[in-house]
């Protein structure tokens, strides 16, 4: 097992060049200012784990992964990825991690795909007879066969992402740092390249996903550590947070005269609706099913249906909270 | 090191895809020696020797310079500072390479292309049409190469250094070009080092410059004798050991700039 990542009180802040006055005064005038991306985060992760990253724009999800991609210096804090600072061992640690950014490619624009691939293999130095089965194994998770053989400049923005994709497995990292990978994906591309991430987690390979999508997270990862403004928030696993969340259990009594006011009394619980129709939002600290048996005794029910709470509305209400909480101190987004 | 071979592989051939562009880079290369080959053949029109240059050796240096300026294909400073600006910069440092190395290996690979498939064919049309003389032992020729290839090397060397200036001025592409201008003008390579005024002629031999083309064609027209050589690889080589620390220190202060202004 040990370790893949520790980042230990990091903090990074960006410089910005910030033009005073007119031209041609500001030709020589600069002012910079600094804008903080990361403050004291903490968190480390073990091998073999696969975390799902949050947090709402601008909060610093790709700052962290280009930090512990070794592109970027931390201001402050300590980063280690398998024990070395990434910064500093930049090409040691590059052999360990295969890194994705959405937006970006390291496919050569107008050779075929699998001359990309083949000249990424040569770069990292991997064997011939490795290469080949990684291939095998891309191609078969990906779905990969009919695009191989195209320039990457032909392939739609899904496709050319599976492409992406199956090249960041070819050396055969030990953790993949993933920067919203399934960005304007289709869903059955999406489906592929969950597929093909819980088919790395299975072998071993550590995972680190930044995204908005949450089916990504619901079916690659365990925990999920999310960031706000800079600061980590909140971080554990995925089954607790749900389960921390209570049901909402919908229900129609036959009599419309009910009120809700009494219901949320005599329940102890928030409820919302009137003329009989209501959501009782359960708390996580009492089984949904102790709160139907007393909704039945307290009138006669005719409809009732429990959901449970999904990650989409438990985040939602996060984020919420957070933005209620402490809104905008002066920073900025984008 | 198996590693930038490959990448060299790679981008020889590579740059073949590009064959009718390297036909008319044989043709305009054609032209740019017809142009010299009647400019000195006037300017040697009544006289036979101007600055220890008899006009066969003058007219032979500036042809086979021709050459030599199309073998030499430096686009990894553009490179480094465009990609600084878009931050495509971001995922080639992902990857496990030195990055100078990296585009250095992409630049050596065109280069050799370009040697092969430009020069060449440009050289020798150029024998046949205007019987420039070709030196006699193998050994110039072997020591013609190499000072040749430091020359590269030190081309490769300057382009990263514009390439890096590139990104504080803002403006890859005029620094890239005002590299290409004092290269041009203090490399001897349109015209021989012998021919410049006193004081310019003491500057240029002070600056680096001329190892790109003003030594390694004095040693192809016979103007150093191979035991005179020696030194001269040394000077170059002193270059582009000198550079080379530069382009490191150049490089990390880069890298922190990058790192504080962001991918
Ligand atoms: N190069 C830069 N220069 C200045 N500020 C930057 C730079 N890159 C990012 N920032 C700022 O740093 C903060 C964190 O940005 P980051 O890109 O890490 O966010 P993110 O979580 O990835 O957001 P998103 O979900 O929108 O991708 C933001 O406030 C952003 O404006
Ligand atoms: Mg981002």
């Amino acid at each position: 097992m040990g370790e893949a990542v520790v980042v230990n009180n990091l903090r990074k802040v960006y410089r910005v060049r910030k033009l005073v006055g007119k031209w041609p005064a500001d030709l020589l005038s600069f002012r910079w200012t600094e804008v903080p991306a990361l403050q004291q985060v903490s968190f480390s992760m073990n091998s073999g784990e696969a975390v799902a990253y949050v947090g709402p724009n601008g909060a610093g999800k790709s700052t962290t992964i280009k930090i512990l991609a070794g592109v970027l210096r931390p201001t402050e804090g300590s980063v280690r990825v398998f024990g070395h600072d990434p910064f500093r061992y930049r090409i040691h640690n590059s052999h360990n991690i295969g890194v994705v950014f959405g937006q970006r490619t390291q496919l050569w624009w107008e050779l075929p795909v699998i001359d990309s691939y083949r000249m990424i293999a040569k770069i990292y130095g991997v064997p011939r007879s490795d290469l080949d089965k990684r291939l095998e194994m891309a191609v078969d998770l990906l779905e990969l066969e009919k695009l191989l053989h195209r320039p990457a400049r032909t392939l739609s923005l899904g496709e050319k992402m599976r492409a992406e994709l199956g090249s960041v497995l070819l050396h055969g990292p030990r953790l993949l740092l993933l920067d919203e990978p399934t960005l304007g994906v289709d869903l059955s591309g999406k489906r592929r390249i969950r597929q093909f991430l819980a088919h790395l987690k299975k072998i071993g390979v550590t995972v680190f996903l930044a995204t908005h999508d949450l089916g990504d997270i619901e079916s690659t990862c365990d925990r999920l550590i999310m960031v706000h403004q800079g600061r980590i928030v909140l971080d554990g696993m995925v089954s607790e947070l749900l389960a921390s969340f209570g049901h909402d259990i919908e229900v129609r009594f036959a009599d419309d005269r009910v009120e809700g006011r009494s219901l949320s009394d005599a329940l102890g619980l928030e409820v919302s609706g009137a003329n009989g129709r209501f959501v009782i939002h359960g708390k996580g600290t009492e089984p949904p099913v102790s709160v139907v048996e007393r909704l039945f005794s307290l009138g006669k029910v005719v409809d009732i249906s429990v959901k449970a709470p999904d990650l989409e509305f438990v985040i939602g209400s996060i984020y919420d909270r957070l933005s209620g909480g402490q809104s905008s101190c002066g920073h900025t987004s984008g | 090191m198996r590693t930038y071979v490959g990448v060299i592989a790679l981008s020889f051939r590579d740059y073949q895809a590009y064959r009718t562009n390297m036909l008319l880079r044989v043709v305009t290369g054609l032209i740019g020696v017809m142009l010299q080959a009647v400019v000195w053949s006037a300017i040697y029109a009544r006289r036979s020797v101007l600055g220890g240059f008899t006009m066969t050796e003058a007219v032979t240096y500036v042809i086979v310079s021709q050459a030599l300026m199309r073998a030499t294909v430096v686009r990894s400073g553009l490179e480094l500072t465009k990609k600084f600006r878009s931050g495509e910069i971001t995922k080639d440092l992902c990857l496990p390479v030195d990055l100078q190395a990296y585009l250095g290996a992409k630049d050596l690979g065109r280069s050799l292309s370009a040697s092969l498939f430009v020069s060449v064919p440009m050289f020798l049309i150029s024998w046949v049409a205007f019987r420039i003389t070709v030196p006699a032992s193998a050994g110039t020729w072997c020591v013609f190469l190499l000072a040749w290839l430091l020359g590269v090397v030190l081309q490769l060397l300057l382009g990263f250094l514009a390439g890096v200036a590139g990104i504080y001025t803002q403006y890859g592409w005029g620094t890239d070009k005002l590299k290409d201008a004092i290269v041009l003008f203090f490399s001897g390579a349109i015209v021989p080092l012998d021919f410049f005024p006193p004081g310019l002629e003491r500057l240029a031999r002070a600056l680096p410059f001329q190892s790109a083309y003003y030594l390694p064609l004095s040693i192809y027209v016979g103007k150093t004798s191979l035991p005179q050589a020696l030194p001269v690889l040394g000077l170059q080589a002193f270059w582009c050991i000198t550079l080379l620390l530069l382009s490191r220190v150049a490089w990390t202060i880069a890298r922190r700039r990058l790192s504080l202004f962001g991918g």
